[in-house]
């Protein structure tokens, strides 16, 4: 009992109570009158919080009394191999073009022309396999200087270049690596390439999975 | 090609007389993905634009009003935050050299909180959209607002904090209070909801509950006799949970208790953060609920057709995060998507299965059915202090009788240590604790409790 009794107490933190934690309530003075509540309406300070409106944009008419939503994939397609990369790859493309033409500039506007593999497209092969290459030299859980060695590799990609690539495609292509190698457990949305160790892969150790990465860029192009 | 499912087919939102239709106001910057806390964070707000991508392709715009936030501006963040806390972030660049090391310190920026490249424009759009969100609600444009960029709720008024900057949920919920007498704010994060509940602690204007892990976790506060303080007390309610709890005794443990605080407290106006790492599987987190029966605390909270802000939080495997908030955007404008995903550009990250919906674990839930019953029941005994005062002025609260285990405390000291959400390093989530301390610690029989609450440890 006095065990638990310590380990309890060592671990309770308090909320801390007095002015600089708390915030100021204002007090309640009844419900807003209809002024106060036009007031409020028109008041430029606060409707500029509203921020400004993506969807629907002005002017959009709804064509039909029905709306579809919460649609999957079909069951079923024609691809001469349904279900694998290049059937996927064929099905997400077309879904783009098809969201594409529904809201047509609002597709910019929400950068849906920048996720996903079309990022890849701003990179060469070359800077594809060099970044995995790099990736794989300098583990990101260890050094923690990886960003500084790619920005010393990538000279004419900014920072935010290098981020988008490696967020929008490399982690997601290691993802995919890991469903088509069927490791049990697929952890690799995560920057820690240590937790791959623990897991129970089907060809041996961790470094042989990521010349993967290389192969499915190969592979692709 | 036939479809796989309905998906759902609805009357254009004419008239909001049905009772599954609600007026949903929804705030995305399309910029947010980009962030980027560092190599190796856990933190990645990439989820949110990944959510983005699940919940446009599965057409749920067409029922939806979508904005851009207004960025916060250094004066609407210092309605909660203090000025040199805020004048710091607004500062603060990723350059490391720059960094003032006793600022750091003072802010407690550093690794779990770490100073990253537009660190202050993030904060900036997690909080407007927040602020937006309570706009929305107060001139009643919208039944239910959303946004996934916020529920940032631990951040503290003068200090970052588990990867939390600015607290946009206080911000929103202080704007909430230009119009409604009573807010009500439940947090369903692995995570207590300290921020939000020391910013509240001492008001009866707003309720916080907070369901989370207690015991060797991150933050250390949300003990069950943690109540609230001054005219807040019995204001704060927290529930302490343990490893593995599944979604048929969240459920029932939630709707129990939300059901009681909804008939005491009569709020105006509900504040939900759905932060994810309660889902099963993160790599923070230790619960081990499903997208679903993360949901049906906001399907069950919507029930009750009160007005509604629904806010991002934790999360940190990512893939789930986004099934779990493209789910729960459904779920608010009245949906059940097909279990199927759409063919969308981050779909490569939701195999092998490509479904939105995710299998529970096999995990021992560690929450006994007695450990259950007394958290239920200490919690509607905190809860019944309220009933004595049904329509009462809220400032004027007549006192009440107070056991042994309530005597005031010296409160007025924060613990000089500081707690790290994440241990910085290679993380192992599935470790057992090797001494079975957390059993022992977990004890959270009546009787334990009483036995413990009279200690007061300044660390």
């Amino acid at each position: 009992m006095v065990l638990m009794t310590s380990v309890l107490l060592t671990q309770r933190k308090k909320i801390g109570v007095g002015e600089q934690f708390q915030a100021e309530i204002p007090d309640w003075t009844g419900p807003p009158s209809d002024a106060e509540l036009s007031w409020y309406r028109n008041d430029p300070n606060t409707s500029k919080m509203l921020g400004s409106r993506t969807w629907p944009p002005e002017g959009y008419v709804v064509q039909t009394n029905i709306v579809v939503a919460g649609q999957g994939r079909p069951e079923s397609c024609n691809c001469p191999y349904p279900g694998n990369f290049y059937c996927r790859l064929h099905h997400i493309n077309t879904a783009r073009d098809r969201l594409r033409s529904e809201i047509g500039q609002v597709f910019k506007e929400w950068k849906f022309d920048l996720m996903g593999e079309q990022v890849s497209e701003m990179w060469s092969i070359e800077e594809q396999l060099k970044f995995a290459a790099l990736e794989q030299l300098v583990p990101v859980f260890e050094n923690k200087s990886f960003w500084a060695v790619a920005a010393k590799h990538f000279a004419s990609k900014t920072r935010v270049d290098l981020v988008q690539y490696y967020l929008n495609v490399f982690l997601m292509r290691r993802v995919s690596n890991q469903c088509r190698l069927s490791l049990l457990e697929i952890d690799s949305d995560e920057d820690e390439a240590e937790e791959e160790e623990d897991e129970d892969q089907s060809d041996g150790s961790n470094s042989s999975q990521r010349p993967q990465d290389v192969q499915e860029v190969k592979k692709i192009f | 090609m036939a479809a796989s499912g309905e998906g759902a087919s609805l009357p254009s939102p004419a008239g909001g007389e049905d009772s599954r239709r609600r007026r949903v106001s929804y705030f995305y910057e399309p910029t947010i993905g980009d962030y980027y806390y560092g190599q190796g964070h856990p933190m990645k707000p990439h989820r949110i634009r990944m959510a983005h991508s699940l919940v446009i392709h599965y057409g749920l715009h067409r029922l939806l009003e979508l904005s851009r936030p207004f960025p916060a501006s250094e004066a609407d963040i210092s309605r909660f935050h203090s000025d040199e806390y805020v004048s710091f972030l607004a500062s603060a660049t990723g350059n490391p050299t720059i960094l003032d090391p006793r600022a750091v310190k003072r802010f407690n920026v550093g690794e779990d909180c770490p100073v990253f490249d537009g660190l202050f424009p993030f904060c900036q759009a997690s909080a407007g959209g927040s602020i937006g969100a309570a706009v929305k609600l107060n001139r009643g444009d919208a039944d239910i607002t959303v946004n996934w960029a916020g529920g940032l709720h631990h951040a503290k008024k003068g200090e970052a904090s588990g990867f939390c900057y600015v607290n946009d949920i206080v911000l929103a919920i202080l704007e909430l209070l230009k119009f409604h007498r009573r807010v009500l704010y439940v947090d369903i994060d692995v995570h207590h909801g300290d921020g939000v509940e020391e910013a509240f602690f001492t008001t009866n204007r707003v309720m916080t509950v907070s369901f989370h892990k207690y015991g060797d976790f991150f933050p250390g506060t949300g003990h069950i006799t943690d109540v609230g303080a001054g005219e807040g007390k019995h204001y704060a309610v927290n529930v302490p949970l343990s490893d593995g709890i599944d979604d048929d005794t969240f459920r029932d443990l939630f709707q129990c208790i939300i059901k009681r605080v909804m008939e005491v407290y009569q709020p105006e106006v509900v504040v939900l953060q759905c932060g994810a790492d309660s889902l099963a599987g993160d790599r923070l987190g230790c619960f081990n609920l499903s997208v679903k029966g993360h949901a049906d605390c906001l399907r069950f909270l919507r029930s009750f057709n009160i007005p509604m802000m629904v806010l991002g939080g934790g999360g940190y495997t990512i893939r789930n995060v986004a099934r779990c908030w493209c789910y729960e955007t459904a779920v608010a404008v009245g949906v059940e998507p097909d279990n199927k995903l759409p063919y969308n550009d981050y779909y490569e990250y939701f195999g092998p299965d490509y479904n939105l919906h995710i299998q529970p674990r096999i995990v021992e839930n560690l929450n006994t059915t007695k450990d259950l019953e007394n958290i239920k029941n200490m919690i509607l005994d905190h809860l019944s202090k309220l009933e004595h005062v049904p329509n009462a002025q809220f400032h004027e609260r007549p006192s009440d009788p107070e056991g042994p285990e309530e005597k005031e405390e010296d409160m007025d000291k924060r613990p000089a240590q500081r707690s790290r959400l994440w241990s910085g390093g290679a993380y192992d989530s599935d470790t057992e604790d090797p001494d079975n301390m957390k059993t022992e610690a977990n004890d959270l029989s009546a009787n334990s409790i009483m036995k413990f609450s009279p200690y007061v440890v300044h660390i």
